[in-house]
């Protein structure tokens, strides 16, 4: 399902900390790799022999830390049609240094992806200049109009895993539509729940700050509103849906009664919704203005809450990138989103740090469970054997200050610029080569 | 994160009343009525001879522009008015940003904004070296607004502390209010706002302010009615039924006159709508100080650019 060209590597990586939910790996051991695959993790000097028969390359990984390469399910590629934006080159290179291996690309492309043309195309161009693995996720409406469904079946046997517009879907009869229609193709739909009449002309979370700042507010409603709609659809379709980007508590109270009742749902959030809350909006910094927007702590405890529990099943990193020009705007005027493949990795290790998660509930969030949600992990986000020799390796402790220097990105719009983040990845290797490599130099503290 | 800093002699910029100490607003309102004393002898000072004004207004004004053009002109400054408007640069797609350094290139000494957006010009002063005053972004803050009805109600009462000050109308969309609001509060005024429902924004409680649904309830025993303008332009489709029926629950009408205090008085920011927020007889009548706050503008606004011109020196 997955190919990604490139030399076919044998490695034998000691010395690391490995951590592998997949197979409940959570200590030091060693990884061994032949032609870009796993061929096995065991104790330490356990493979040494092995690596030996098959001349694997040897790679000191001491004091690292070792985990599956993450798998990112919303991520904003803007390739054919504003490459400025984010090209293959840029976006994968900017994913590699974040620790990330494979990208669900959204269908935000100009022509959109909503046919199986642009599946293949996609996947060619990707093959050719995307140093991470790349995964088409097609439009679910032809144009993302939200008016008629995209050929579904067409793209997904041209290989796209999940098909959604990468935005609300307005019209109720649709959306029914699209889940019903999936269930031929065993695709999620993936749904970006908004209310846009709810939303209006609103940009930031409503309550106090909106308030105070005299900036139009959104309310939390608008997302719940939505969030309830799809499970009623997916209750009466029995089929398989997405939440993207989920950032209240309420979204989450009707989630939960729809695991418990054994819906096939699965849910995301991105690092911005247990980060910031729009409090950071004080000085009207256009880069902190995202959709949905940044709420408040209470919601960002139920979201932490809710990675704990598993009412949420992942972590995405919703890299929305955005040209200089578009966010240098009032921020009512601005573009919505902000860059965040390279942010991802402190951000979340810092809900570990705060003893919140544990650092396998950490690698399960980023890596394993976000291969399950299309049904890819035996193919990626797992070192079991036979996997994709797809893996990175981090220093926890490292900090930095984050700055343009680290951003791969083809935009800089990191509301995280200028500060200091802890949890550095220090190489990244897609089917055992590494594509990526920090620079080794003394950070200024 | 303020702009303005927090020692008097050391405002650079006015953005809004939020983050200025008692001190701050003090300097200004009095420099403010000290020109308004000045203005019975002479029209015209040299505070500002040989320096320049520029007014960057994206929204249409008539009367704070004036007001500044006017302030300016008797402080001896040139004032230069651009006008911002769909025939500008803004809509061949040049940002605020741009502009503004665009401007600053041609060496003005200050630049007066207004625009639609809130937080205009807090984005500005990153990016500029000169001072900004803010006449009015989006639904944020219209400082000199603020500062020029103080001097109104001052004159009136000789102090703002313990007075019971009404606002009535779409609270939720207010420039006027919420600077009102934060200068009333800070100088120890009772503050109590009104309006419908829908015009209401969520926790406005934690401005320190009574919130009142009924035009009765927020009357009663006030000393200061202020009256915002309804801005229609400002997408209020969904929000009231109709300005029929906004006039006769929250318009101020000769019979609701009566529930203030005997010596109450009236005061509007302009533009009238006469008919929908007011009656005309009341706008007109003995308690209306509308033209006084006219007056008080161009004095508040002179003030404000002798008082930054001297913390630039």
């Amino acid at each position: 399902m997955i190919t990604k060209t490139s030399a076919k590597k044998s490695l034998y990586v000691t010395g690391a900390f490995i951590i592998d939910p997949s197979q409940k790996w959570n200590g030091e051991g060693e990884l061994l790799v032949e032609n870009g695959m796993v061929l096995a993790v065991g104790k330490p000097g356990s493979l040494k022999a092995k690596a030996k028969t098959i001349k694997a390359e040897s790679f000191d990984a001491k004091g690292l830390f070792l985990a599956p390469g993450f798998f990112d399910l919303q991520c904003r590629i803007h390739e054919p049609g504003s490459e400025h934006i984010e090209s293959f080159s840029s976006g994968s290179q900017s994913a590699a240094a974040g620790g990330f291996t494979t990208l669900l690309m959204q269908p935000v492309s100009e022509p959109v992806h909503d046919n199986a043309f642009m599946t293949d195309f996609i996947r060619r161009r990707a093959k050719e200049h995307s140093v991470v693995r790349i995964i088409p996720m097609g439009a679910l409406s032809g144009g993302r109009e939200g008016k008629k469904l995209a050929e579904i079946g067409s793209m997904a046997a041209a290989g796209a895993r999940a098909v959604g517009d990468a935005a609300p879907i307005e019209n109720t009869y649709l959306m029914r539509k699209a889940l019903e229609y999936v269930r031929a193709f065993s695709l999620p739909v993936f749904s970006f729940p908004e209310d846009r009449a709810l939303t209006g002309q609103g940009v930031m979370n409503e309550g106090w700050n909106s308030n105070r700042l005299g900036l139009r507010g959104i309310p939390p409603a608008a997302e719940e509103i939505i969030v309830a709609r799809d499970l009623v659809l997916l209750r009466h379709t029995r089929s398989r849906l997405h939440f993207q980007s989920i950032s209240t508590k309420g979204s989450l109270r009707a989630l939960r009664m729809a695991k418990e009742d054994g819906l096939a749902v699965t849910a995301e959030t991105n690092p911005a919704y247990f980060s910031l809350t729009s409090d950071a909006i004080a000085t009207y910094d256009a880069n902190f203005k995202c959709f949905p927007p940044l709420r408040s702590d209470e919601d960002i405890e139920a979201i932490i809450e809710a990675l704990k529990d598993g009412t949420i099943d992942c972590i995405a990193s919703a890299h929305t990138p955005q040209t200089r020009a578009t966010k240098e705007q009032t921020f009512e005027h601005a573009g919505a989103g902000m860059i965040a493949l390279e942010t991802a990795l402190p951000l979340t290790l810092d809900l570990v740090k705060r003893k919140k998660i544990s650092p396998s509930r950490m690698v399960e969030l980023l890596s394993l469970a976000p291969a399950k949600i299309l049904g890819l992990e035996r193919e990626v986000g797992s070192l079991k054997a036979g996997c994709h020799a797809d893996f990175v390796l981090f220093d926890p402790k490292e900090s930095f200050t984050f700055s343009e220097q680290h951003v791969h990105s083809a935009s800089k719009n990191s509301p995280f610029l200028g500060q200091k983040m802890q949890g550095m990845v220090k190489f990244t290797f897609v089917a055992g080569t590494a594509v990526f490599e920090a620079v080794r130099k003394k950070e200024s503290k | 994160m303020s702009a303005s800093m927090k020692s008097p002699a050391k405002v650079r910029h006015l953005l809004g009343i939020e983050d200025l100490s008692v001190e701050e607003i003090r300097s200004f309102l009095d420099a403010g009525k000290r020109f308004k004393k000045d203005l019975t002898d002479t029209k015209k000072f040299d505070i500002l001879s040989g320096k320049t004004v520029v007014s960057l207004f994206y929204e249409a004004s008539t009367r704070t522009r004036g007001s500044f053009e006017m302030a300016s002109k008797r402080l001896g400054a040139d004032f230069i008015h651009m006008n911002a408007d769909a025939s500008s640069s803004v809509s061949k797609g040049e940002t605020l940003v741009d502009t503004a350094r665009n401007l600053e290139a041609m060496n003005p000494d200050f630049l007066v904004l207004r625009h639609s957006s809130s937080g205009a010009p807090q984005l500005l002063v990153k990016h500029l070296k000169i001072p900004v005053i803010n006449a009015g972004d989006g639904f944020h803050e219209h400082p000199t607004q603020a500062l020029l009805d103080a001097m109104t109600i001052e004159e009136k009462y000789g102090s703002l502390k313990g007075l019971k000050v009404t606002i009535i109308g779409d609270i939720a969309h207010s420039r006027v209010a919420r600077s009102n609001i934060h200068l009333l509060k800070k100088m120890g005024a009772k503050v109590t706002v009104c309006g419908p429902p829908t015009l209401i924004p969520p926790q406005m409680e934690k401005h320190g302010v009574t919130v009142a649904l009924r035009l009765a309830d927020a009357l009663d025993g006030a000393d200061v009615v202020m009256m915002l303008r309804i801005q229609f332009e400002r997408q209020n489709d969904k929000q009231i039924p109709s300005t029929g029926e906004y006039f006769r629950f929250y318009g101020l009408h000769k019979d609701s006159v009566k529930l203030m205090k005997k010596d109450a008085i009236i005061m509007h920011p302009g533009p009238l709508n006469r008919g929908v927020e007011i009656a005309p007889d009341v706008a007109d009548g003995e308690r209306s100080v509308i033209l006084s706050q006219v007056t008080n503008g161009v004095a508040v606004r002179m003030g404000v650019l002798a008082v930054l011109e001297e913390a630039r020196a």
